[in-house]
């Protein structure tokens, strides 16, 4: 059998608490700056994490404290690949109202931001229990938006 | 996350520092509801320190623009860090408020008010 | 630091491997995981590694079986893994690495696989 070269992603499990985003930030970042995506792609990266978490938190988790989020971060030649695992209820991408920018509004931002800030976004709710959600990023991102 | 306040020419100036997001957004939401509820409806929202602000201090901010415009009153903002103006921009909040580089640019920018002096 | 305690059972040509130090397969626990594995395989080409006692695995835990797995592979032989929970499967999907393993639900499912092996 010939030797395949494996990588294995940096992993973290977090609580399902708002207060511990900011730990995850603290990683994703020195992730991003190890594979050499500067601070401000970085805090976009950062943001995107947190909008995500956010999310699973609050919808996919019903706001319950003592859940497990899984992360990953898998870097390539040309991109950043980030995993967020849930185990709560589904998440439909499809059934969101899309934003109104026309007008500022109170909230529903979030899946805005993740789409806008990351290159490829996918919510695959059809692994066996929550979603599994793919965001990868470009090295080569230009201003969007 | 640290807010300190002070009041220039009857406008309050509410300094932030640290990060904004969920985890702890409801304290900058009861700060601003208590300054509210005092009668205030002018804000400068001093960014400068804010390393990070996700969609809920985004929303917070709108919220309180939405508030006070109902009093006729105004929110501007200064100070903010390149990373955080982006986020700003990729919704369009740029076109709703006013923003500055520092404290008294901002306060300077509120039409002369008809309040005493403290 | 106290020692990892790693139990080795020979079924046939099959060795299974059991933590006895339950909990996490982390950075703290992988080298002293590794080294016990190595010791208790010798010259064995074919083993299980029974995850059931692991709540969590992170990338040291996986670089660990990936690097066992490269031994027994070089003699010829595989590391079949099995009874994962529910977070550890989830990293080892989140790492592609449940194309690299075969992974069972059970040690008697995987031990059947490898009856027929040469």
């Amino acid at each position: 059998m010939s030797a395949v070269a494996v990588q294995i992603p940096p992993t973290l499990a977090l609580p399902s608490r708002l207060d511990a985003m900011g730990g995850a930030r603290t990683w994703l970042d020195a992730h991003a700056r190890i594979a050499g995506f500067d601070p401000v792609a970085s805090s976009e990266l950062q943001l995107a994490l947190t909008e995500a978490l956010s999310n699973v938190i609050r919808h996919s988790y019903r706001s319950a404290d003592n859940e497990t989020i899984l992360l990953s971060v898998l870097v390539d030649a040309d991109t950043l690949t980030l995993t967020v695992r849930d185990f709560g209820d589904k998440f439909y991408r499809a059934t969101l109202r899309s934003v109104d920018l026309g007008s500022p509004q109170v909230g529903g931002y979030g899946v805005y931001f993740i789409e806008a800030l990351m290159d490829e976004v996918e919510w695959d709710t059809s692994v066996e229990q929550g979603n599994l959600l793919r965001m990868v990023r470009l090295r080569a991102s230009g201003p969007r938006g | 996350m640290d807010l300190s306040t002070a009041r220039v020419r009857g406008i309050v100036v509410l300094a932030v520092v640290g990060e904004i997001d969920a985890a702890n957004v409801a304290h900058l939401r009861s700060c601003l509801d208590d300054l509210l509820v005092k009668g205030e409806h002018n804000f400068v929202i001093d960014l400068t320190d804010v390393s990070f602000m996700d969609s809920s201090g985004l929303a917070t901010l709108v919220q309180l623009f939405k508030r006070v415009r109902i009093g006729q009153g105004d929110v501007r903002l200064c100070g903010m860090q390149p990373k955080v103006k982006r986020v700003f921009e990729l919704i369009r909040l740029d076109r709703v408020f006013d923003t500055f580089a520092g404290q008294g640019e901002a306060v300077a920018s509120f039409p002369l008010l008809s309040e005493p002096q403290p | 630091m106290a020692e990892y305690l790693l139990a080795a059972d020979r079924l046939g040509p099959v060795v299974v491997l059991r933590s006895s130090s339950a909990g996490d397969l982390t950075a703290a626990e992988a080298p002293g995981f590794r080294a016990r594995a190595e010791a208790a395989l010798g010259d064995s080409r074919l083993a299980i590694v029974d995850l059931a006692p692991f709540t969590f695995i992170d990338s040291s835990g996986l670089a660990a079986l990936v690097s066992l797995h490269r031994r027994l592979s070089g003699l010829g032989g595989e590391l079949r893994l099995a009874a994962p929970g529910r977070d550890v499967l989830a990293v080892l999907e989140l790492a592609r690495l449940h194309r690299l393993f075969e992974i069972y639900d059970t040690v008697p499912e995987a031990l059947e696989g490898f009856a027929g092996s040469r």
